[in-house]
């Protein structure tokens, strides 16, 4: 989508409330101004009245004192006469000089003049009155002008006073009615301001909130699966774009739906053709143990087995755990298979359960597979017997060419010359080899068959470990290298097989020193790990690779390129040990940053 | 010069036996069955009989048997193969203590065929003991392989005042108690034996064995008596 044909959302937002904005600026202006008028105006006014009130106040107190003065006179009392004459005197042209220099109002000038004259009269008559000797003459010329003088000028004085009074009063009516005048027209404003607001937020709110409305409303109806919804596309600023953007995955999601659709379709189909075909029992079951499906073969199993299908008691046990979300039940051993009697042959089954989980890995149900073991199982007896009888066939004869060859390495019976030693010396270290696998290959298949069956002593993993130091010792030196044992104080005792738990430390053992260089360190390590003993012997060796490493427990597994000699079962019996025992067998390497191999052991009760 | 007889159908295996003793300078015999055995054992007297457990026809236990039915108490080593464990009970009260676990080296029949030839010498049956522990110790296992349990057990207890940690006579207790069917008492020697020595194999293949038979009523750890 073009810019240019695009209103943005910001601007028509701006513009939304640019209106909101101006009417508060020219608000404010008003304000400030107004208040600057009133305030300005009142100050003035009040200032130059109230010096004139001031000054009218001084000439009539003025006149006050020269008029005592001269009744003092009248009545012959001539002490301080002159003394508060002058002072009067001056307090009045004080007064009368401010006046003069404060003409603020219309006919005050006139009123002002008129005092000065008036004054001017005064004072030639007080004159006069003064120089006349006799009290007659005083009285006189006092009651005949000057007292009226007086009358006239504190009249006149008065005039100004009242004058500037009442402008005083005036001016602060106008200040009021201009401050209720400002007030109306603010609330006004105020509330015209709110109403445009209000208008521009409806707009806006309409403006942005609808299409998001239209969105949601359309989103909620997607989830519930309705893929048909369009969102109506009303402007083109940002939601209408994305109103675009939307329908646009709605389409693709619509497609998508289709096609996997179809898919899902194909899969079932398959699904349900492979589980027909299978030849063992399949069935699913809800979360709550219902059974949900049955396929062929497990039709036929529960036709076979009879009315009463309900499952061992172990194997319903681990069902339980399964769909209470513990891990899958995958046991591969035979001695998990369950026995039953079908069509009088007794038919071995090994049960699998794999919880269904849903992508949060909630269990849903959980699938049961019976796998018909019956042919594998006796394989595996036959296997396992064979092995035995086969290793014990080969002993025999080998017992013979081993004390023959230790025989012949005595020289005793006649010295053999250097190059007799070197065969004889090989063939007897080749014989050695042989005796070790073919023991190894018995201790396996005994540990296998459940023919070694465990003596469990309490032992503590101190004295486990100090008997795979001392029994490991020699052979470590040997090749040059070094055993360190590290074990954590306060170890708990465990209840073991320790000659078994002898053999897995010194395979592990021989395995590490095969795979050191002289100078190398062994390092056996022993520490708890809640309510288990973690036992681990950790060479500096090449490492084995990631890749091999899951294998690295198998019987007869070799590392590829391992030129060291053995048959690859120390490590298979070690695992059948530390199974047998309830623990884990567990390895952990780097290329050419070691090995460390580690089982842990429950604790003893 | 002690005589030995080897009882093996193997040719080569009597073969190599005779060769190491042979070199140490017994006089060896050879048999090739338990009834060539049983004919020689009538027409001459041998100090030593070493007996494979597994033969055809006559197996070890019943060449044993019968020998000792005869009146015979030439001592016996049993030889065994890997895995392969006699009716140690059996075996036991037929006076055979003494087991070698084929594949063995030359070093390991020898030691063994001194042990009991030493075992065995006149000198020692006719004259006064000495006192030690040692001596008792031996003492016992003659009388084990004479099958006079009662004054095995004497030896035994003896031996034990000198030296009251010995797991080895401990050991051979609990084996003499189980013999008797005492198999409380057993276990507790057997016990004793292994708080003593924590690494004592017999001791501990021993309790093994009686646990075994406690719980599953049946072993096959053979019985042992130790070196």
């Amino acid at each position: 989508m073009p810019m240019t044909k695009r209103t943005s959302m910001r601007r028509q937002f701006l513009l939304g409330i640019l209106p909101i904005l101006c009417l508060f600026a020219v608000m404010g202006f008003y304000a400030i101004s107004l208040f600057k008028e009133l305030g300005g105006k009142i100050d003035v006014i009040l200032k130059e009245n109230y010096r004139s009130v001031l000054a009218g106040e001084g000439m009539k107190e003025g006149l006050a004192r020269m008029d005592s003065a001269v009744v003092f006179t009248l009545v012959g009392e001539n002490a301080h006469r002159d003394e508060v004459f002058v002072q009067g005197k001056s307090v009045f042209e004080d007064g009368l000089k401010r006046e003069m220099n404060n003409i603020t109002l219309p006919g005050e000038r006139e009123l002002a003049d008129r005092t000065r004259d008036l004054y001017g009269r005064y004072l030639s008559e007080g004159q006069r009155f003064f120089s006349t000797p006799d009290e007659a003459g005083r009285s006189r010329l006092y009651f005949g002008s000057l007292l009226a003088l007086t009358n006239q000028i504190r009249d006149t004085v008065q005039e100004i006073i009242r004058i500037n009074q009442d402008n005083m009063v005036h001016a602060s009516r106008e200040a009021r009615s201009k401050s209720y005048e400002s007030t109306r027209y603010m609330f006004l404003t105020v509330g015209a301001g709110i109403i445009i607001s209000l208008l521009l937020a409806w707009r806006l709110q309409a403006i942005i909130l609808r299409p998001v409305r239209n969105l949601t409303v359309v989103t909620r109806e997607l989830g519930e699966g309705n893929l048909d919804q369009v969102v109506p596309v009303q402007s083109n600023d940002e939601l209408g774009e994305l109103a675009t953007a939307f329908n646009r995955l709605t389409g693709k999601l619509r497609v998508y739906r289709q096609v996997t659709t179809d898919e899902i379709l194909k899969a079932r189909q398959m699904t349900e053709i492979a589980f027909s075909a299978f030849p063992d029992p399949i069935l699913t079951l809800s979360d709550e143990g219902t059974v949900t499906f049955l396929n062929p073969a497990a039709h036929r199993f529960a036709a076979k087995v009879g009315a009463k299908p309900a499952l061992p008691e172990e194997l319903s046990a681990e069902l339980d755990a399964v769909l209470k979300g513990g891990p899958d039940y995958l046991p591969k051993s035979f001695e998990k298979a369950i026995p039953l009697r079908l069509d009088d042959q007794e038919i071995f089954f090994l049960p699998r359960v794999i919880g269904m989980r849903d992508e949060a890995g909630h269990i849903f149900g959980a699938a049961l597979l019976l796998q018909d073991v019956t042919r594998f199982r006796l394989l595996d007896q036959v296997k396992t017997n064979l092995v035995s009888t086969v290793s014990h066939e080969l002993k025999t004869p080998l017992t013979s060419v081993r004390m023959g060859l230790h025989l012949l390495l005595e020289e005793r019976i006649g010295p053999l010359n250097s190059k007799q030693l070197e065969l004889v010396l090989a063939a007897r270290e080749d014989a050695e080899r042989l005796l070790r696998m073919i023991n190894d290959l018995l201790d396996l298949t005994r540990l296998e068959a459940g023919q070694a069956r465990s003596y469990l002593e309490r032992i503590e993993a101190q004295a486990l470990v100090n008997a795979a130091v001392e029994e490991s010792e020699p052979l470590v030196s040997a090749r040059g290298q070094r055993l360190v044992a590290q074990v954590a104080p306060e170890i708990p005792a465990l209840a073991v097989d320790a000659r078994q738990i002898r053999h897995v430390f010194s395979n592990l053992i021989s395995n590490a020193v095969k795979h050191s260089r002289p100078g190398d360190v062994i390092t056996l390590k022993a520490e708890p790990v809640d309510h288990r003993v973690r036992f681990a012997v950790i060479d500096q060796g090449a490492g084995i690779p990631v890749e091999y490493q899951p294998r690295i427990f198998e019987r007869f597994f070799r590392v590829p390129g391992d030129e060291q000699n053995g048959v690859g079962l120390g490590l298979a019996i070690a695992k059948e040990i530390v199974t047998a025992h309830g623990g884990s067998i567990t390895v952990r390497s780097a290329p050419h940053q070691g090995t460390e191999f580690s089982f842990e052991l429950p604790q003893a009760a | 010069m002690k005589r030995i007889l080897i009882i093996d159908d193997e040719p080569n295996a009597r073969l190599n036996f005779r060769m190491a003793l042979e070199l140490e300078g017994y006089e060896v015999s050879e048999a090739p069955s338990g009834a060539a055995a049983c004919e020689a054992l009538l027409g001459e007297l041998f100090d030593l009989a070493i007996l494979d457990l597994r033969m055809p026809g006559m197996d070890g236990l019943t060449v044993l048997e019968q020998m000792r039915e005869e009146g015979m108490a030439t001592p016996v080593i049993i030889v065994t193969a890997y895995g392969s464990v006699p009716d140690a009970v059996r075996a036991m009260k037929l006076g055979a203590i003494d087991f070698l676990e084929k594949p063995l080296r030359p070093d390991d029949l020898r030691r063994l065929v001194a042990e009991v030839v030493e075992r065995h010498r006149a000198d020692y049956r006719e004259r006064t003991e000495r006192e030690d522990f040692a001596t008792h110790l031996r003492a016992a296992k003659r009388q084990v392989n004479l099958q006079n349990f009662t004054l095995a057990e004497k030896h035994l207890q003896r031996a034990l005042e000198f030296e009251p940690r010995s797991a080895d006579a401990l050991n051979l207790l609990g084996v003499l108690a189980e013999l008797g069917g005492d198999y409380r008492n057993a276990r507790k020697y057997y016990g004793r034996a292994i708080r003593v020595r924590h690494d004592h194999e017999a001791a501990q293949q021993n309790m093994r064995r009686l646990f075994e038979l406690n719980v599953f009523g049946a072993t096959e750890e053979p019985l042992n008596l130790g070196d």
